[in-house]
């Protein structure tokens, strides 16, 4: 006869049940394993998040001011278009950092 | 004296000469690293599957981790709908990969006459990197509007700001638009560029010293020990910006696929 086993705890000879037992205990090991690997991962990251914030806001300014001075080429209005489009380059690359900011701060939130 | 210029690592050099109707074509040291890339990670991708193990072997599980890597990137950017890049957005990834670690080497065997050693970064060339970052703004372009049709147009028009502001607001839209392709390939070229200088220098430091005879050569440890460092930097830079460009990839893809975010 074969071996009785206790309702209360997995039943170990139950495919299932034994895939979801490891399932359970997988991912509580996991879990701490995470937590750890992202303590090392912070401090790696810094600079790079700085670098890209840069550039997000330089090259709005810069391809706001090439626009401009296209226009300008275009339609022979020296100064303002160049002036314009320096100004909206600046919105650009500040609304190009506030995007980059969020979707880095979504990534952190839902890494946690 | 020997050559310690830290810009010559960056020469393009022909291998093959090539000119159709004036254009010179030639088959550059650039276009053999793209190549060698390219070789290098197909042989490795279909030498690690060819078993299609149902448990993988070593090389199978690179295979699977990178395969699983990328899918999650696309599918945490960009949603389930955006797995249908995931093709272009792995390919991108290992391409990019590859050739950053091919950069790495510091000498490579070249079929050049005169030149027979070399090393080269292909992502160090923003010729380059714009051409990847512009196949990515086409894609994303061309898939919105034949996704979406006008209503791709609503990614310049935002939702929820009065009217009278859209006079404003449209035109920054356009212009963080466009500033995107620039954004992704000047990030790549400058981190490639940057440390690939940085590297060439302090190394030609430890040259410098050790032709200047005597002690010198002993202080030269230091210059070297700033090398080693540097080069794991460089490592973790060649993978990180490989990544940055894929992630950046699906993030760009997605408002080709739900424009009205």
């Amino acid at each position: 006869m074969i071996m009785m086993s206790n309702r209360d705890e997995p039943d170990r000879s139950n495919p299932e049940d034994r895939l979801a037992d490891f399932e359970k205990r997988l991912s509580a090991r996991l879990e701490i394993r995470n937590a750890e690997d992202r303590k090392y991962d912070r401090p790696k990251q810094g600079w790079a998040i700085g670098l890209r914030y840069g550039t997000e806001f330089m090259v709005g300014v810069l391809v706001g001011a090439a626009i401009g001075f296209l226009i300008d080429r275009i339609f022979n209005t020296l100064p303002f278009g160049l002036l314009i489009g320096t100004f909206l380059g600046f919105g650009a690359g500040t609304i190009n950092v506030v995007r980059a900011a969020k979707e880095l701060s979504e990534r952190a939130s839902r890494d946690k | 004296m020997v050559d310690t210029n830290p810009i010559k690592q960056f020469e393009i050099h022909e291998v093959a000469p090539l000119e159709i109707a004036g254009l010179n074509l030639a088959f550059t040291n650039s276009a053999f690293f793209m190549l060698l890339a390219t070789a290098a990670v197909t042989l490795l991708m279909a030498l690690a599957t060819n078993k299609r193990a149902l448990v993988p072997g070593r090389g199978q599980s690179i295979a699977e981790i990178l395969y699983g890597f990328v899918a999650d990137m696309v599918r945490s950017s960009a949603g389930n709908e955006g797995l249908r890049f995931f093709p272009f957005v792995f390919s991108l990834f290992i391409f990019i990969l590859a050739a950053n670690m091919f950069g790495m080497f510091p000498y490579m065997p070249l079929p050049i006459p005169g030149v027979d050693f070399h090393g080269f970064t292909v992502t160090s060339h923003i010729i380059v990197t714009l051409t990847l970052s512009m196949m990515v703004m086409t894609i994303v372009v061309g898939f919105g509007i034949y996704k979406n049709g006008f209503k791709f147009l609503k990614l310049f028009v935002p939702a929820g700001v009065p009217p009278i502001l859209y006079i404003i607001v449209t035109p920054i839209e356009v212009i963080s638009f466009l500033s995107r392709p620039i954004s992704l390939s000047v990030r790549l070229f400058a981190n490639m560029l940057a440390g690939h200088i940085l590297l060439k220098v302090f190394a030609g430091f430890i040259v410098m010293l050790g032709a200047a005879g005597a002690a010198w050569g002993i202080v030269g440890i230091l210059p070297f020990a700033m090398v080693i460092g540097l080069t794991a930097l460089e490592f973790l830079v060649a993978f990180l910006q490989a990544y940055v460009f894929a992630i950046l990839t699906c993030i760009y893809l997605n408002d080709a696929l739900h424009p009205a975010h």
